[in-house]
C-alpha cells in the first residue's frame, strides 16, 4: 500500500515541518535541504530512538490513524536505518487515505 | 548458453583506485584532471642511462637502437608498498617486479574504496583481470645480467685478451656478480609476469579467476570486457579489472624510438593539429565491478554504470602498425549495440575519452571512426579529450586511466580539459566533438553518458559505454553509503582562538591558503576533511559561536566555546557495547595499523557474536591507548561490561567467558520498545513470564520472555503507538530466567580470577563502581546475569560523578542511548568505530572531537601516509658494473690516473644512481691509498706527469679545529670519541682548498671560477686521515682539474684578474613572512653547525620566490659559501614537510668577481631556490660585499634525505627525542621510514656509537635495516626507563637475535639490562625485559 502511494506535496511539507521540529535549528545549520530522498540517519543524523519522538509527533498531528510503530513493524532493520523522509510522507498519505 | 551482448545487464563501478604520473591516489588524480595538471617531466636521474639518453645528432633521423631522441615522459613518483598490511616480507620487496607491487597496492586501494573486501561478497566469486604487456621489468633485467650478460662479457674479454687466465676471468665474474647481491632462488617466482594479477588474488584472498590479458594499448579495456562477461555469465559476483604498465625499460623506449612514435618535440599533444608523436607514461588503475542489481541490493556506492563494451580486430589490413578505421568502427558499434543505444542520437554521448596518443596517423584514424559512428547531427555537441596530454601514454594501463577519468567526470558532473590543444586537429570539424581547455560543469542531459576508446598495436580495438547511475527513488542507503570516502590522508583542520571573531579570522586565513597553527584558545573548531560543504557549515556555526555554552558535533565538524575536558573534574569514560543488531564495524585497517589480525565480525551464533563484539572493543581500546586517549573510568552495556572488566584489568585472563561456546541459555527472546521503563513496566503487568531486561534510555526499554508472550505484547504496544522490534539474538541474560544456567559462567569467571582494576568499572547492575573485594566482585558477576541492565540510570550516575565525554567503543546505537539520557546537558558522545567509514577515518574524527573538547591525543598513530608505513619499491634496473675491488683489474698498462678518464665517467654514471647517494653519505673509513708524499697544506710535490701537482694534507679535528663547527651529530658534552660526532669537511671548504691550492701553484693568476663540482663522498675527519689533492692542467693557461681524494672533483678556471660581474643582479622583492634569526637557525638547530660556521645573522623570504641572508665572514675556509648553503637548507625547512634534511652533491659553477671578503666583514647573499622534486632542492645565488658582487653560484644541487620535522627533532636533539614510539606495556616500536640508504645512515649515525657502527658495517646489507631498527627501538625503550636523559650513543647494545644486552658506553651509571625484540614486517619493537622482582 504505502509503496504505491506517493505523498502529495501538502502532506510532504507537513512531514518536513515535523522533522524540522525534531531536528531543531540544526537543520538550517547543517544546510540540508529536506527532500524525498533525504535519509533519516545518514543525512539528518537521527538515531533509532528519534523515531520514537517522530511517531509521537505524527500521532499528535494526525491522530491514531497514523501509527508509525505499526508501520515500522513491517520493516527490515536495514530499511529502518535507510528510512527516508519521502517514505515517511508516503506512509502518512496512505494512512490518511489521501492520494 | 552464451549471453548475447544485448542481454547483458548493467555493471556498476563500485570502487576505483589509480597510481599515475602526478597522482598517487584517486583524489589527486581527480584534482589533476580538473585543474589540468601537466605531469610530464624529464626522465628521472635514477632511471636514465646516460648513454641511452646522451642525445642524437639529428632528432629527425632514426637514431641507432642504443639511443633515443626523447627524454621526457610520465613517471610515477617514488612509491612504497605497505608490506606489513599486505603480508609481504619487507626484504622480498626488492625481488618483486615493481609492476606487481604497483598493481597490488592499487587493487587494495580499489577494494578499500569499494568498502572493503566484505562489500564484494563471497570471495570465492571475486575475480581479478588485469591488462599487462609482456615487457621486461627491472628485476628481469637483473636476472638477464646474471644469466647471460656476465658470461657474454667474459667471453668477449677472452676474445679481446686471449692471455687472460681462468683465474683472472673468475675474479672478473665474481666482481660483476657481487654488486647484484646474493642469489635467492625462492624469489625467482617474483619475476613471473602473470603474478601482477595472481599476487592480488593471493594477498587479498580472492578466489575467482585471476589472470592478465595482453592486447597492447587496448589491454585494460579488454580486461574490463572480460570482467563484464564474467559478471554477465554469473561466474563472478565482483571483478577487479584494470591495467598496469610500469618499467620504462630502455628496450621499450628503443622500440618506440625506432618506430619514430615518440614526439621529437618532447611534447604530447593529443587531438592537436600540431601533434607529432607520443610520450610514454606509466602507472596502474583498477576498478571494482559488480552487477548493478547486486550493488544496489548491498548498498554499494555506484560511481557509474557500464552499459556496453565492444571489441574488434582490424583483420587483414595493410599493416600491423597503422591503425584501421574500420576495425575501430566495428568495436564502437558493438559496444553501442550492447548498450542498446543509438550512437547517432543527438544526446547519445556527452564526452568521449579518446585513445588519441598524439600521433598524426593514429589521431586521424580515430577521428574518422568517431565521425562515422557518432556523426554530427544538428544540435549534437560533446566534449572529446585524452588524459594522455597530462600523464603520457600509459600503454596497457591507458584504457583504465581513460575509463577512470570518464567515470569520475560522470560521477562529479564535470567535463574535463585536455592540455596542449590550442590548435585542434581539423578533422574534429567533421565530428560532433570539441576539446576544452578548462573544466566546466556537465549540465543539461541526464543520464550523463561517456565513452572510452583504447586501441592497440596489431589492430585490436576496444570501446566502453558508461552512464550515470540515477538511483531509483526508493533506494535505501545502506552500509556502504555514497557519502563515505575512503581516504587515507584526509586533512584535518583544527583552529583555536580566544574569541569567536578570531576563530572566523583564522578560518578566513585557512581559506586563503595560509598555514595556521592551532593555539591554546578556548574557542575550538575541528573539521575532518575540510570540504567546501564542511567549511560552509563551520561558517554558519561560527555565527552562533558567541552563545554561551553552545557546542556542535555533527557533520564531521566539531565546535565549542567551553571545552568539556577543561572544566575541573571533567572525566572521560569508555563505554563498551553489548550485542546489537546490524553489528558491522569497520576496523580492519586499524588492526593492520597495529600489526594485528583483523577481528572477526561473525554474528552467526551468540558465542561468536559475543567474541566479535569483545574483540572489536579491545582492538579499539588498544588503538585509543596508542593514540594517548585514556579513560577515567569504563562501563559496558550488557556483555560489554565483560569487555570493560577485561580492559580495566579487573578481570584476569585474556577474555574470560567471552566466546562462551556451548554455555547454556534459556529459551527466551528480547523485544525492544520505544518507550520509557515506566511505560514498559505498566504494559506488561498481565504477562507474568515477561520482565524488563534493559533500561537503555528514556526512549528505549527491552523486554525478555517467551516468544509467544512477546508477540502479544508487540502487537499491543504497536497499537498504542509504541515502536516494538524483536532483537535478532536470544540469551536470556539479565533476567531471572538465567538462574538455572549460571554455574558454568560463574565457574569460568572464578577460574579466570577477579581483582581490583586500575580503573573504575561502572556496573549497570548496581549503578555503582565495581567493589574491590573479590568475593563481592564474584557476587556481582552473578547479579549481572540475573538482574536488569540499568544503563540509563548508570549514565545519570556517571554524569553526576563528573563524566562528560563518553567514547563509545563500537559502531552501533549505544552512543545514542547516552545522548538520549543526557539530553541538552553538556556532554560529548563519540563513536570509536563506524559501520560506514574506515576505522582510521573514524579515529581521526574521534581525535578531532576530543581535541576540540580539550584532550591532547597523539595523532601520529593515525598518520598512515604511505611514506611512514611503507617499504620503498626500487624501480630502477641494476647497472652491470664491477665491484670496487676489481676496478682496473685487467689494466696492465701504467696509465696515470686521469680525472675525466674512465674512472671519472664511471663515477659520474654512478653518481646519478641511487647507489651514489649512498656513496655520498656513507663515511669511508680507509684513507686514500697513495704513496707517502706528505706535506702540510697543499704544497707542490712531484706529480705523476708534467702537468700534475700532487699535495697531501692531514685531515683531522686536531689539525683543523674549525671542523668542530661542522659536526653532524650531537653528543653529551665532554664525549670522548670524536668519531661519534662525525665531523665532516664542508663541501665548500673542499672548494676553498682547491681555490687556494690553484693560486698557490700558479701564483700569477687568481681563481675566477670553479665549475662541475661534484661531491662524491663525505670527507669525515675522525679518525684523522691523509688526503691527496691533485691538480692537473692539461693545457698551459687552460683550466685546472682538481681531484680531492675520492671526495670531490671540480674544474678551476684562473685568469690574471677578476672579471666584472655582468648581467642583471638578483633583486629581491619586498620581504614576506617572518625573518629568521640566528636563535632559530642555530639555537633551534635547523642547522647543525657550531659557532665556527654560524655566520648567518638573518634570513628573509621575498616576494617573487627569492630568499636573502646576511652573513658575517668567519675565518673557517669556505665558511661564507657554506652559509649560503645553510640559507638554502633553512629555506627548505620552512617549506617542506618531508625530506627536510639536505646536503650538497654538486654545483654547476661558482664564479668569483673579486677577492674573498675579509674576516669580520658583512656580506649579503640572495638566492633563488627551487624544488625540482621531492628528492632535491636547488639554487642559484649571488653574494655581494658592499655594492659589488663577489661570487655567483649557479646550479647548486642538494639531495634531500628522508626526514620529516618530527624526525628532524631527533636529529637535532637526540637526547630529548626518540624515533620510536611507545606502545603498550613498555614496548617501543621503531618503524622503517627510509627510502634511501643514505637517509638511513644519517640516523644510524644519530643512534650508534663507534663500536656499534663497526658492527653495523659487518651486517649483511639486506639485514641492516632490521638490525638498525632493533638497535633504535632497544635504545629508546631503555632511555624511556631511565631517570636521566641519555644520548643514544651512551647506550651500548650487543647481541644477536631477539635478546639483546645493554650497558653504558662511556656512561658508568647505566645498569646492565636485557632487551627483548619483536620483529614486525616494517617495524621492530623492543622492551626492557622484566626480571623477577622489578615489576
Amino acid at each position: 500500500m504505502s509503496d504505491t502511494t506517493t505523498a502529495p506535496d501538502s502532506v510532504f511539507d507537513e512531514v518536513v515541518d515535523l522533522i524540522g521540529a525534531l531536528v531543531g535549528d540544526d537543520l538550517a545549520l547543517l544546510g540540508v535541504e529536506v527532500r524525498r530522498d533525504t535519509a533519516f540517519h545518514e543525512d539528518l543524523g537521527l538515531e533509532s530512538v528519534d523515531l520514537v519522538t517522530l511517531g509521537g509527533l505524527l500521532a499528535d498531528r494526525y491522530g491514531p490513524r497514523v501509527n508509525l510503530a505499526e508501520h515500522l513493524a513491517e520493516f527490515e532493520l536495514d530499511d529502518v536505518i535507510g528510512l527516508t523522509v519521502g517514505r515517511i510522507a508516503d506512509y502518512v498519505a496512505a494512512a490518511l487515505g489521501e492520494r | 548458453m552464451p549471453v548475447t551482448e544485448a542481454e547483458r545487464e548493467p555493471v556498476a563501478v563500485v570502487g576505483m583506485a589509480v597510481m599515475l604520473p602526478g597522482a598517487p591516489d584517486l583524489d589527486t588524480y581527480w584534482h589533476n584532471l580538473r585543474t589540468g595538471y601537466d605531469a610530464i617531466t624529464d626522465v628521472p636521474a635514477d632511471r636514465r642511462d646516460p648513454h641511452f639518453h646522451a642525445g642524437v645528432p639529428d632528432p629527425t633521423a632514426t637514431p641507432p637502437p642504443d639511443r633515443t631522441y626523447c627524454h621526457r615522459g610520465g613517471f610515477l613518483a617514488p612509491f612504497t608498498i605497505d608490506a606489513a598490511g599486505l603480508g609481504i616480507v619487507p626484504n622480498a620487496v626488492d625481488t618483486v617486479e615493481p609492476d606487481q607491487l604497483l598493481s597490488l597496492r592499487v587493487a587494495a586501494a580499489a577494494v578499500a574504496d569499494a568498502g572493503g573486501a566484505r562489500a564484494l561478497g563471497d570471495r570465492n566469486r571475486v575475480g581479478v583481470i588485469l591488462g599487462r604487456g609482456g615487457y621486461i621489468g627491472p628485476r628481469m633485467v637483473g636476472l638477464e645480467h646474471r644469466v647471460r650478460t656476465v658470461r657474454t662479457v667474459l667471453r668477449v674479454l677472452a676474445e679481446l685478451s686471449p692471455g687472460l687466465g681462468a683465474a683472472e676471468l673468475e675474479v672478473v665474474r665474481a666482481a660483476l656478480l657481487e654488486p647484484l647481491g646474493p642469489v635467492r632462488p625462492e624469489s625467482m617466482i617474483n619475476l613471473v609476469p602473470n603474478l601482477a594479477a595472481s599476487r592480488i588474488a593471493n594477498r587479498l584472498d580472492l578466489r575467482g579467476p585471476a589472470y592478465t590479458v595482453d592486447a597492447a594499448c587496448a589491454s585494460s579495456l579488454l580486461a574490463v570486457d572480460q570482467a563484464v562477461g564474467e559478471l554477465a555469465a554469473n561466474r563472478c559476483d565482483a571483478v577487479l579489472a584494470g591495467g598496469v604498465y610500469h618499467g620504462h625499460d630502455d628496450t621499450f623506449w628503443a622500440v618506440f624510438s625506432q618506430l619514430r612514435a615518440l614526439s621529437p618535440s618532447q611534447r604530447i599533444r593529443p587531438l592537436s593539429a600540431t601533434a607529432d608523436g607520443l610520450l610514454i607514461g606509466e602507472g596502474a588503475g583498477v576498478v571494482v565491478l559488480r552487477r548493478l542489481a547486486d550493488a544496489q541490493r548491498d548498498g554499494n556506492r555506484v560511481y557509474a554504470v557500464i552499459r556496453g563494451v565492444g571489441s574488434a580486430s582490424d583483420g587483414r589490413t595493410q599493416s600491423l602498425f597503422n591503425p584501421d578505421t574500420a576495425g575501430q568502427r566495428t568495436a564502437l558499434l558493438r559496444a553501442w549495440s550492447a548498450a542498446g543505444l543509438d550512437p547517432t542520437a543527438p544526446d547519445a554521448v556527452g564526452m568521449v575519452e579518446a585513445h588519441s596518443t598524439g600521433t598524426p596517423v593514429g589521431d586521424a584514424a580515430e577521428l574518422t571512426a568517431l565521425a562515422e559512428v557518432f556523426g554530427a547531427p544538428p544540435g549534437a555537441c560533446a566534449v572529446i579529450g585524452s588524459v594522455k596530454s597530462m600523464i603520457g601514454h600509459t600503454m596497457p594501463a591507458a584504457g583504465i586511466a581513460g575509463l577512470v577519468k570518464a567515470v569520475l567526470a560522470i560521477h562529479h558532473g564535470v567535463l574535463l580539459p585536455t592540455l596542449h590543444c590550442a590548435d585542434p586537429n581539423p578533422l574534429l570539424e567533421r565530428t560532433r566533438f570539441h576539446t576544452i581547455d578548462t573544466a566546466k560543469p556537465w549540465e543539461g542531459v541526464e543520464p550523463r553518458r561517456a565513452a572510452v576508446n583504447a586501441f592497440g598495436f596489431g589492430g585490436i580495438n576496444a570501446h566502453v559505454v558508461l552512464e550515470q547511475h540515477v538511483p531509483p527513488r526508493r533506494a535505501a542507503p545502506a552500509r556502504v553509503a555514497g557519502a563515505v570516502r575512503v581516504d587515507t590522508s584526509e586533512p584535518v583542520l583544527r583552529l583555536a582562538a580566544d574569541d569567536p571573531a578570531e576563530l572566523t579570522r583564522l578560518l578566513d586565513a585557512v581559506e586563503r591558503g595560509e598555514r595556521v597553527a592551532p593555539t591554546g584558545g578556548r574557542f575550538r573548531l575541528g573539521l575532518v576533511g575540510p570540504t567546501e560543504r564542511r567549511i560552509s557549515l563551520a561558517r554558519r556555526l561560527l555565527t552562533r559561536a558567541g552563545r554561551p555554552g553552545w557546542s556542535w558535533g555533527t557533520g564531521d565538524v566539531w565546535f565549542t566555546g567551553t571545552p568539556l575536558l577543561r572544566e575541573p573534574g571533567a572525566k572521560t569514560a569508555f563505554v563498551y557495547p553489548g550485542l546489537e543488531a546490524g553489528f558491522a564495524p569497520k576496523v580492519d585497517d586499524i588492526a593492520a595499523l597495529l600489526g594485528e589480525t583483523a577481528p572477526s565480525t561473525d554474528t552467526a551464533t551468540v558465542a561468536r557474536h559475543v567474541a566479535a563484539v569483545a574483540d572489536v572493543g579491545m582492538l579499539l581500546h588498544r588503538a585509543l591507548t596508542a593514540l594517548g586517549v585514556r579513560p577515567d573510568g569504563v562501563a559496558g552495556h550488557s556483555i560489554g561490561e565483560w569487555t570493560a572488566a577485561v580492559a580495566s584489568d579487573t578481570r584476569a585472563g585474556a577474555r574470560p567467558v567471552i566466546g562462551l561456546d556451548g554455555f547454556p541459555m534459556p529459551e527466551v527472546d528480547y523485544l525492544a520498545l520505544g518507550c520509557s521503563i515506566d511505560d514498559a513496566t505498566a504494559g506488561i503487568a498481565d504477562e507474568p513470564h515477561v520482565v524488563v531486561s534493559h533500561d537503555n534510555a528514556p526512549r528505549q526499554t527491552v523486554l525478555c520472555g517467551p516468544r509467544a508472550a512477546l508477540g502479544r505484547l508487540a502487537t499491543r504496544f504497536r497499537a498504542a503507538g509504541v515502536i516494538a522490534r524483536p532483537l535478532p539474538f536470544a540469551t536470556g541474560f539479565h533476567t531471572p530466567m538465567m538462574r538455572p544456567y549460571l554455574a558454568p559462567y560463574l565457574t569460568a569467571i572464578a577460574e579466570a580470577g577477579t581483582r581490583p582494576g586500575a580503573l573504575p568499572v561502572w556496573s549497570a547492575t548496581t549503578v555503582d563502581r565495581y567493589p574491590d573485594d573479590p568475593a563481592a566482585l564474584l557476587a556481582l558477576a552473578e547479579d549481572f546475569l540475573v538482574r536488569p541492565v540499568r544503563f540509563r540510570e548508570l549514565v545519570e550516575r556517571m554524569y553526576a560523578e563528573g563524566y562528560r565525554v563518553f567514547v563509545h567503543m563500537g559502531a552501533g546505537q549505544l552512543g545514542s542511548f547516552v545522548a538520549d539520557t543526557l539530553g541538552d546537558r553538556p556532554h560529548l558522545v563519540i563513536n570509536a568505530a563506524s559501520a560506514t567509514r574506515p576505522g582510521i577515518a573514524q579515529l581521526r574524527r574521534l581525535t578531532t572531537a576530543l581535541w576540540v573538547h580539550g584532550a591532547h591525543p597523539d595523532e601520529s598513530v593515525v598518520d598512515v601516509s604511505p611514506a611512514r608505513s611503507g617499504v620503498p619499491v626500487r624501480v630502477s634496473a641494476p647497472v652491470l658494473t664491477v665491484a670496487e675491488s676489481a676496478r682496473g683489474l685487467l689494466d696492465r698498462r701504467a696509465v696515470p690516473a686521469a680525472p675525466g678518464g674512465v674512472a671519472a665517467e664511471l663515477s659520474a654514471l654512478v653518481a646519478e644512481t641511487e647507489g651514489a647517494v649512498r656513496a655520498v653519505v656513507a663515511a669511508t673509513t680507509a684513507p686514500p691509498a697513495v704513496a707517502a708524499v706528505t706535506g702540510t697544506g697543499t704544497g707542490a710535490a712531484a706529480g705523476a706527469g708534467p702537468d700534475a701537482r700532487v699535495g697531501r694534507t692531514r685531515v683531522s679535528v686536531r689539525d683543523m679545529p674549525y671542523l668542530r663547527g661542522h659536526r653532524f651529530f650531537r653528543q653529551r658534552p665532554d664525549w670522548p670519541d670524536e668519531s661519534d660526532y662525525r665531523p665532516v669537511v664542508p663541501a665548500t671548504t673542499l672548494v676553498e682548498w682547491a681555490r687556494q691550492a690553484a693560486e698557490r701553484e700558479w701564483p700569477a693568476e687568481v681563481v675566477i671560477a670553479v665549475r662541475d663540482i661534484r661531491f662524491t663522498r663525505w670527507l669525515v675527519a675522525a679518525p684523522a686521515r691523509e688526503v691527496e689533492i691533485r691538480l692537473e692542467r692539461a693545457v698551459a693557461g687552460g683550466s685546472i682539474s682538481v681531484r680531492i681524494g675520492e671526495f670531490a672533483t671540480m674544474s678551476v678556471e684562473v685568469a690574471a684578474s677578476y672579471p666584472r660581474a655582468t648581467g642583471s643582479p638578483l633583486e629581491p622583492g619586498p620581504v614576506v613572512g617572518q625573518v629568521l634569526t640566528p636563535s632559530t637557525i642555530y639555537g633551534g638547530r635547523q642547522m647543525f653547525h657550531g659557532p665556527r660556521f654560524q655566520g648567518l645573522t638573518g634570513i628573509a623570504s621575498h616576494d617573487g620566490g627569492l630568499a636573502s641572508g646576511r652573513v658575517t665572514v668567519l675565518p673557517a675556509p669556505g665558511a661564507v659559501l657554506d652559509n649560503v648553503g645553510q640559507l638554502l637548507g633553512c629555506w627548505l625547512q620552512t617549506r617542506a614537510d618531508r625530506r627536510v634534511l639536505a646536503f650538497p652533491v654538486r654545483v654547476a659553477a661558482i664564479t668569483f668577481h673579486g677577492p674573498p671578503p675579509p674576516v669580520g666583514a658583512e656580506v649579503d647573499c640572495v638566492v633563488r631556490p627551487r624544488v625540482p622534486d621531492d628528492t632535491a632542492v636547488e639554487m642559484d645565488a649571488e653574494v655581494r660585499h658592499g655594492d659589488r658582487v663577489w661570487a655567483r653560484i649557479t646550479g647548486w644541487h642538494d639531495i634531500r634525505l628522508d626526514c620529516d620535522h618530527a624526525d628532524h627533532a631527533v636529529y637535532a636533539f637526540p637526547r630529548d627525542n626518540a624515533l620510536s614510539r611507545p606502545l603498550a606495556d613498555g614496548w617501543w616500536s621503531a618503524q622503517d621510514r627510509w627510502t634511501t640508504v643514505a637517509s638511513r645512515d644519517v640516523f644510524a649515525g644519530v643512534y650508534l656509537n663507534a663500536p656499534e657502527r663497526a658492527e653495523y658495517a659487518e651486517v649483511p646489507p639486506r639485514e641492516r635495516r632490521t638490525w638498525l631498527l632493533g638497535r633504535i627501538a632497544a635504545k629508546d625503550a631503555v632511555r624511556d626507563l631511565l631517570p636521566d636523559r641519555l644520548f643514544p650513543a651512551q647506550i651500548r647494545v650487543t647481541g644477536d637475535g631477539d635478546r639483546l644486552l645493554v650497558r653504558g658506553h662511556h656512561t658508568p651509571s647505566l645498569p646492565r639490562l636485557r632487551v627483548e625484540l619483536a620483529r614486525g614486517a616494517a617495524a621492530v619493537s623492543a622492551r626492557v625485559e622484566r626480571t623477577t622482582g622489578d615489576v
